[in-house]
């Protein structure tokens, strides 16, 4: 039983108010009990969940309707009024152009009127005063635009902002474009559209950033952009709130003005990965969101190696397997905002490993997806011995390996992953020089060690300390890049004793 | 310097400039609301208490003690409507027991949506006042002195409601397998 005066202390603790003393005191019980040990650890764990939730965001209307009932927004206005009727008949417009009913006019004036009702409905708030008008075409009514047909030149909006938005060439090339017209037309687009979570998007100003740019236009008059809008499973993730929430960081914007990006959405194997219902899900997870804000996904997205890599079938192949559930794992985020993993993900041989079929294969194991999930795998990828250790030809090359892939999907790498001991060796710089070495490629793709890796007793011997220490010393590098080591980890011998070991 | 912007705007409220009010709903619209969220644990109900928040502020604006912190006022204003709502819904009797089925697996828990109403099953089984606590600490990052001023308390019993709270909770997550 550990007693009151100690739980209020490690209270004290968890919120960040014990003072010196009262740290040491609880040091002290803590050391002498194990029960308050564990105790502290589950409450500690406890207020770390609760801290982990994230705030919601309320609903897109709140707002306006706190502030509309506080008579803060002024609804009686004329201006306003009109307002609101001329954003209704362009509703009303888009809605028959979205059911089909209404596919008349020019395309132009659609995706333009499209752009406008969304910028006008969701983006700007209502003018004030007359000097905006907010008219479109001069009409009145809802019903008059039921029944009239409308072309770009309707299209004249008060608000300074749309129209110098609509007034950008860029913009205006892009309205024009057939294939954006394409996507625009597509039944996916027009279920996205509808959505809240898309509303969010257009609204965000960080769209209208990207929209703004050249690389962003270019994606957007791509085919990869218009199939890829045609698709379910980006109307699905378009609805979705956490892409909204991304949407709306700048790393995210910065990212869409890439070329790196712009090119990778151009490629046949995007399109492809987009149409997955696994990206789908994966881009509607709150971790994967996390992830795009993150100055690492910026950075990395910028890369042409990850261009190139994401133009890979491999990739795309990764991407419609459980790499999506690894995508939506927390670890997954923390790792993508460290330093290491920007390096990592923007180096070649991270790109090269990424087109591998080896590479592609090991992601879509149960094991490795764990493994990404682990601290310890996190924490290695921040380590810079990592990303040297990845940049070499040697870790491509074994990753491209048979038996390293099969030894990736085994429960032992899994689980060695996970402990830390494998995480500090991972970091040592002997054990980079060691996989920059042909000889540990050699061995890596030996099928004897991917039987050991199998075996419960490796695993033991790589989650310990240990391990972890022979991997840092020189002596062990040396070792490793020996020809007798890759013939002795070749050898049925030495994977049999690797097994028996316990 | 927060907290200074916030009785400005106040100030420039009840000199007239009733507009600035806007300014703090804009400020406030999104902590209320997931406040009121955590506290009730629907959307649509936190919604409207985080409507009648700032439509009661509003209406007492008069009333506010200046020499008080404007959040903590608001925020005893939305933990007040909030507990009047579960009072009217007559929600406050414990839930069920299991908040997920028996045989679910841990590491099936672990999603982070299932993680996420995991957690706040689990803080709906805590006592109103104990859930006022947790919200405020732990959603609203309020300092137990905070805590006791917006909810009219002594900072003792803050902590007593806040550690028992807390422990609650970690007999109920360990139990979900968190």
């Amino acid at each position: 039983m550990v007693r009151s005066s100690v739980v209020e202390l490690m209270h004290k603790e968890i919120d960040g108010t014990a003072t010196q003393a009262e740290k040491a005191e609880l040091r002290r019980r803590m050391d002498r009990s194990k029960e308050a040990r564990i105790m502290f650890e589950e409450l500690r764990r406890t207020a770390k969940l609760l801290h982990s939730v994230q705030p919601q965001n309320p609903p897109l209307h709140l707002q306006e309707d706190i502030l509309r009932s506080l008579q803060l927004l002024q609804p009686q206005s004329k201006t306003i009024h009109r307002f609101n009727n001329q954003k209704e008949a362009v509703m009303a417009t888009l809605q028959e152009f979205l059911s089909g009913r209404k596919r008349v006019f020019a395309l132009g004036g659609i995706v333009a009127v499209a752009v406008a009702i969304v910028l006008i409905s969701r983006v700007y708030p209502p003018p004030e005063g007359d000097s905006a008008k907010g008219t479109i075409g001069g009409a009145q009514k809802a019903e008059k635009y039921r029944s009239e047909q409308m072309s770009e030149k309707d299209v004249v909006l008060s608000s300074t902002e749309i129209q110098v938005l609509l007034q950008n060439d860029e913009v205006q090339k892009l309205i024009r474009d057939p294939e954006f017209q394409n996507a625009m037309k597509s039944d996916a687009f027009a279920q996205a559209m509808k959505s809240d979570a898309f509303a969010q998007v257009m609204k965000s100003q960080a769209f209208l950033q990207a929209m703004k740019s050249d690389a962003f236009a270019q994606a957007m008059k791509s085919d990869a952009f218009t199939q890829a809008m045609k698709s379910d499973a980006v109307a699905q993730a378009m609805k979705s709130d956490a892409l909204a929430q991304a949407m709306k960081s700048q790393a995210l914007v910065q990212a869409m003005k890439s070329d790196a990006l712009a090119q990778a959405m151009k490629s046949d194997a995007f399109i492809q990965a987009m149409k997955s219902d696994a990206v789908a899900q994966a881009m509607k997870s709150d971790a994967l969101t996390q992830a795009m804000k993150s100055d690492a996904f910026l950075q990395a997205m910028k890369s042409d190696a990850l261009a190139q890599a994401m133009k890979s079938e491999a990739f795309t192949q990764a991407l419609k397997s459980n790499l999506t559930q690894a995508l939506k794992s927390e670890a997954f985020a923390q790792a993508m905002k460290s330093d290491a993993a920007v390096q990592a993900l923007k180096s070649e041989a991270f790109a090269q490993a990424l087109k591998s079929e080896a590479f592609a294969q090991a992601m879509k194991s149960q094991a490795f997806m764990q493994a990404l999930k682990s601290e310890a795998f996190a924490q290695a990828m921040k380590s810079q011995a990592l990303v040297q250790a990845m940049k070499s030809d040697a870790f491509s090359q074994a990753m491209k390996s048979d038996a390293l892939v099969q030894a990736m999907k085994s429960d032992a790498f899994s689980q060695a992953m996970k402990s830390d001991a494998l995480a500090q060796a991972m970091k040592s710089q002997a054990l980079v020089q060691a996989m920059k070495s042909d000889a540990f490629s050699q061995a890596m793709k030996s099928d004897a060690l991917a039987q050991a890796m199998k075996s419960q007793a490796i695993i033991q011997a790589m989650k310990s300390e240990a391990f972890a220490q022979a991997m840092k010393s020189d002596a062990f590098t040396q070792a490793l890049k020996s020809e007798a080591f890759i013939q002795a980890m070749k050898s049925d011998a030495l994977a049999q004793a690797m097994k028996s070991q316990n | 310097m927060v907290e200074q912007e916030d009785s400005i705007l106040v100030r420039q409220c009840l000199d007239g400039n009733r507009a600035k009010f806007g300014d703090l709903v804009k400020k406030y619209t999104k902590p209320i609301y997931n406040l009121a969220l955590r506290m009730v644990g629907d959307v649509e109900n936190a919604a409207d208490i985080t409507q009648t928040t700032f439509v009661k502020a509003y209406e007492n604006l008069g009333k506010f003690d200046l020499s008080l912190k404007f959040f903590s006022w608001l925020y005893r204003i939305a933990i007040n409507e909030s507990l009047n709502f579960l009072q009217r819904q007559k929600q406050t009797e414990p839930l069920d027991e299991e908040l997920v089925s028996p045989d679910q697996s841990p590491e099936d828990a672990l999603h982070e949506t299932e993680r996420n109403e995991i957690i706040q099953h689990a803080i709906m089984k805590l006592t109103p006042e104990q859930r006022s606590v947790i919200v405020l600490r732990h959603f609203m990052d309020l300092s137990y002195t905070q805590m006791g001023a917006t909810l009219g308390v002594t900072e003792t019993k803050v902590k007593a409601r806040l550690f028992s709270a807390r422990q609650r909770l970690r007999k109920m997550l360990l139990r979900q397998g968190l």
